[in-house]
């Protein structure tokens, strides 16, 4: 049997989040040092499975299965593809630097950071799990550390933000539970045997076994599981609460990852499990990914808060990922999961840059700020470098994700074989008002550089400190990464496009027998 | 018959030792623990006891009947004793200085009862078994007998449990009258199929409102938050569980066995139906309202027995659906007498079951607080938890019996419980405590707490062995 470098990845946090608990409480450097070790170590464990990752393969890799319940038809089943590849990485990278920022971390340092490492094991899980018991158990496991991340050592509204988060992301969960379970009864296969198993359930496409009006609500229960956790229009209101009241390392594993488990759980299962009754809905969930833009675009601008304002800015930014999945086909897939990859990078940074601000200021009104560029002139580079890449300028990885998915869009909408619905509704046009979302988005980045750095000296702030060493060592790998795949974006589009294309057939094939 | 004459022996050992109860609690709990572990590996491998009733006379065989069914919930009942037992240590020491011994050997005599409440397979054993436990339930509610509240509480208990038990044994009578017989098997056999006419119905739900009163079912629920707050809380602990369980356990085999196709299985079915999905309702709404954790629990165990009776309700109907009451039986007693057991290690020292008292617990006990976490979650039927494990069974019974309404039922009330159960545990982490002075857990109600945490945790742990002891276990004779 060869080693299981997966489980190994998913379960080694949680090794850390145990060595954690049996530390001292006082010892908060020995904390924070196990901490660090074991989420770096996790990131060097994610590059080396990515290192032996075949990126020209579309199909499952490092795949491990074996029999949990298997009267049940559950399995302890992992795997990646290129789809998830990019996920784990990013998962294991933003922990570990957010992990590597909590260093300032003064109160009740062991639990915060066995929860840390326990919420990275759970969002591994989910990018791997291959079985919906598994995928459950993590999808539900990632609640709860963050349910007291943010209400422990978020800010004033913490305890609000907390449960709203959490009562929010349950409702979502328990639909897509009942929506499991009605699958799990049309998934019989030729022997009888039903299975919890989300690679054998896409063989089996139990969807196409049940009354189609049940299969859509099937659809709609999975949908609105993801659609929470994007989040997209009009199950967003979560978020802004969430993000204002997190700390900042739990505000950046919230937007950098926690975001995509629904993206990724629409494109792992949505897509490939009820292609159908996704082809029926895909406009509407293009027009809730067109309104998710624009409003939150324009939220965004409308905000005074820095914090929350990028909180807005997310949930637009999500909006091309469901747009770009909405549009089904190959194009616009590969741009989701670019513009997934590329959000959380850039999103990391421009939590963390709050961050710095307001450990510095205490405050994050907007407008009461102006001139740092002079106080804070490395600051002013690092913000702007980053604002830049979130309004998608070329070169840098943000361009190039929303690129593909306006090609996807366009392309949708001209595919009428695949799927007349989409085609009716004129995808096209929903490109051409998405654009629309990305120049609001370059109007309130913009505006934002320029009422906090530019303009007068503001004496108030004369004494603030630049960004400091370790916050740079936290941006950096982010900011190079962003560069790296702005400037050559095959390097990792290539494992996602072949993913997408083993999808995409499968997809077409199920279509094709409608 | 194993776990009856443990019992009987735990009986006889606390009467006879009028000194160092405490040590006969933590002893008789680690035996009961020891026997629940035998009698459940015996439910599981369940070839050995069919042929028991060889062996006792028999108007004992006809009225009992072992199979791994009935060992299973006798595995409970003893499994639920001793925890209640390694729980009520400190308490036992701490406030009741000369009735040690009757308390411990009350509750083991209301675990015979339980046990034999599971076996018993004729309606009369069955009500005898059932006042077994409810006696001893009342003279337990009552044992705090200087204090207002617990009288109360028994009184009301009583009274009203008293008038239950008269329903059903009125109901009883006409079954009586209608079939001529009490042996459930012997009733399946005369009733499936024939017509005894509208008095059935009537009958059967008379013997309802018995069964109701016991699981604390809307809407013969009113005494449960009154009892449980009143009543000793290790006391609330075990009536919370034990009593409950027994009594669902008796529900299904008298409706799978005597009533498997009845004439008036429509009516009681909509009835039971209906019943399950306001009785979680209710529990879990007025649950949100309440500033006592014991009220609290006393309403999230009725919003509990809605789920079970949904398990019930199913059992003739999917082959989920009597795995799925074991199964959740099973993690209902490791969830809720974790939850109880941190109410009882708290209040043995703050004397205050106020939730407010709860709050910055995290830092005066971490834990207590993680076990709270541990048993919430597993409530809500999150996982990595039993409790998930019992609600994906009970879920997949009601889809695969077709009780979709239900289904969707489970899932939303699941949804309002989150908000009371983390209400608390906001409070424990959340909060600043007024005193930073280290709350001191006790030995005996520390371990209890510890094992039905671990119990907890285990069950998805080990969820293979755990599915493939529960469908061995839920085999009912004759059902």
């Amino acid at each position: 049997m060869e080693f299981p470098l997966l489980s190994a990845l998913v379960f080694l946090p949680l090794v850390g989040a145990l060595i954690v608990l049996f530390i001292d409480k006082d010892k908060g450097i020995a904390i924070k040092s196990v901490a660090e070790v074991v989420s770096g170590a996790s990131v060097v464990l994610s590059v080396l499975v990515w290192g032996l990752f075949d990126n020209g393969r579309g199909a499952m890799q490092f795949e491990e299965r074996c029999p949990w319940i298997p009267m049940l038809g559950i399995s302890y089943h992992l795997g990646v593809d290129g789809i998830s590849m990019p996920m784990v990485f990013l998962t294991c990278l933003v922990s570990f630097l957010s992990i590597l920022y909590s260093r300032i971390i003064a109160v009740r340092v062991k639990e915060y950071f066995a929860l840390f490492l326990l919420l990275q094991t759970a969002c591994l899980g989910v990018f791997t799990a291959l079985d919906f018991f598994l995928f459950y158990i993590f999808w539900e496991l990632s609640l709860v550390p963050m349910y007291f991340i943010i209400g422990i050592w978020g800010g004033p509204r913490r305890e609000y933000a907390a449960i709203k988060f959490f009562l929010y992301t349950l409702v979502g969960s328990l639909l897509m539970l009942l929506a499991i379970i009605v699958l799990y009864f049309a998934s019989a296969g030729p022997d009888g045997q039903r299975t919890f198993d989300i690679m054998d359930m896409i063989q089996r496409q139990p969807g196409m076994k049940v009354a189609p009006g049940l299969a859509m609500a099937v659809f709609i229960g999975f949908f609105i599981g993801f659609a929470i956790k994007v989040p997209s229009f009009p199950f967003h209101t979560w978020l802004p609460d969430a993000h204002v009241e997190a700390p900042t390392a739990g505000s950046v594993i919230l937007a950098g990852i926690l975001l995509k488990l629904g993206s990724y759980g629409m494109l792992r299962v949505s897509l490939p499990l009820l292609p159908q009754q996704f082809a029926i809905a895909a406009p509407w969930v293009a027009l809730l990914a067109l309104i998710s833009i624009v409003y939150g675009s324009l939220a965004a601008m409308a905000q005074s808060d820095l914090k929350k304002l990028i909180a807005y800015s997310s949930i637009g930014h999500m909006g091309f990922v469901t747009l770009g999945i909405a549009a089904m086909n190959v194009r616009g897939a590969e741009g989701a999961v670019m513009q997934m990859f590329s959000h959380g990078l850039i999103t990391s940074c421009l939590f963390l840059l709050v961050g710095v601000i307001y450990e510095r200021a205490h405050v994050r009104d907007i407008d009461g700020f102006g001139g740092l560029g002079q106080i804070m002139p490395r600051y002013f580079g690092v913000f702007t470098f980053v604002a830049m890449a979130s309004l998608g300028l070329p070169a840098l990885s943000g361009f190039f994700a929303e690129l593909l998915v306006f090609m996807g869009a366009l392309e949708s909408g001209a595919d009428t074989a695949l799927a007349p619905a989409i085609a009716a509704l004129g995808t096209p046009w929903f490109a051409y008002s998405a654009l629309a979302g990305v120049i609001v988005t370059a109007a309130y980045m913009l505006w934002t550089v320029q009422r906090v750095f530019m303009g007068e000296r503001n004496e108030k702030w004369a004494k603030l400190p630049d960004i400091n060493a370790l916050e740079l060592v936290c941006l950096a790998p982010l900011m190079a990464l962003s560069l790296f795949v702005g400037c050559y974006p095959i390097g990792l589009l290539r494992p996602i496009e072949a993913a997408a294309t083993f999808w995409q057939e499968h997809i077409y094939r199920m279509i094709g027998g409608l | 018959m194993l776990c009856a004459l443990g019992c009987v022996g735990l009986i006889l050992a606390c009467l006879h030792s009028r000194r160092g109860a405490v040590l006969y609690a933590v002893e008789g709990g680690l035996c009961c623990l020891v026997g629940a572990a035998i009698a459940g590996v015996l439910a599981w491998t369940a070839s050995a006891g069919q042929d028991v009733a060889a062996y006792v006379p028999a108007y004992i065989a006809n009225t009992f009947v072992f199979d791994p069914f009935s060992r299973a919930f006798s595995a409970i009942a003893l499994l639920v004793c001793g925890l209640v037992f390694l729980m009520s240590t400190e308490y036992v020491s701490g406030r009741l200085k000369d009735r040690q011994p009757e308390f411990l050997a009350l509750i083991a005599l209301a675990a015979l009862g339980m046990s034999c409440l599971a076996a018993a397979h004729d309606l009369l054993t069955l009500w005898f078994s059932m006042e077994l436990v409810s006696v001893t339930g009342y003279v337990l509610a009552a044992f705090l007998k200087d204090e207002d509240a617990s009288v109360e509480a028994a009184l009301k208990y009583f009274v009203l449990g008293a008038t239950a038990s008269a329903f059903m044994l009125f109901g009883l009578s006409y079954i009586y009258g209608l079939a001529g017989t009490l042996d459930l098997a012997q009733l399946g056999y005369v009733i499936n199929g024939a017509n005894p006419g509208p008095l059935l119905p009537a009958a059967v739900l008379l013997m309802l409102v018995g069964f109701g009163f016991k699981v604390a079912m809307v809407p013969f629920h009113m005494w449960c938050p009154d009892v449980y707050e009143g009543a000793p809380t290790p006391v609330t602990a075990f009536l919370s569980v034990g009593p409950k369980l027994a009594g669902f356990a008796a529900l299904v085999r008298v409706l799978l066995v005597a009533f498997p196709d009845d004439p008036a299985r429509p009516a009681w079915q909509a009835t039971l139906g209906s019943l399950a999905l306001v009785t979680m309702t209710v529990g879990n709404v007025v649950a949100l309202r309440q500033t006592n954790i014991k009220r609290m629990l006393a309403y999230s165990s009725i919003a509990h027995a809605g789920y079970l009776l949904v398990a019930v309700l199913v059992a003739g109907r999917s082959e989920y659906g009597v795995p799925g009451l074991v199964v959740y039986a099973l993690a209902y007693v490791f969830m809720n007498l974790a939850a109880f057991g941190v109410v009882v290690a708290f209040s043995n020292v703050t004397r205050d079951d106020a939730v407010q008292a709860y709050d910055g617990l995290a830092l005066r006990s971490p834990f207590l607080a993680v076990s709270w976490v541990i048993a919430a979650l597993s409530l809500v039927g999150i996982p990595p938890t039993g409790g998930f494990l019992g609600k994906v069974y009970i879920l997949m019974a009601a889809w695969d019996a077709g009780q979709r309404v239900l289904a969707v039922a489970i899932i939303v009330n699941s949804m309002i419980s989150l908000y009371y159960y983390f209400d608390i545990a906001r409070r424990m982490y959340m909060r600043r405590p007024t005193t930073e002075e280290p709350l001191r857990v006790g030995r005996g109600v520390g371990l209890a707490i510890g094992l039905a945490v671990a119990g907890t945790l285990l069950m998805i742990a080990l969820a293979y062995p755990i599915a493939v002891s529960v469908k061995a276990a839920s085999v009912i004779a004759g059902g």
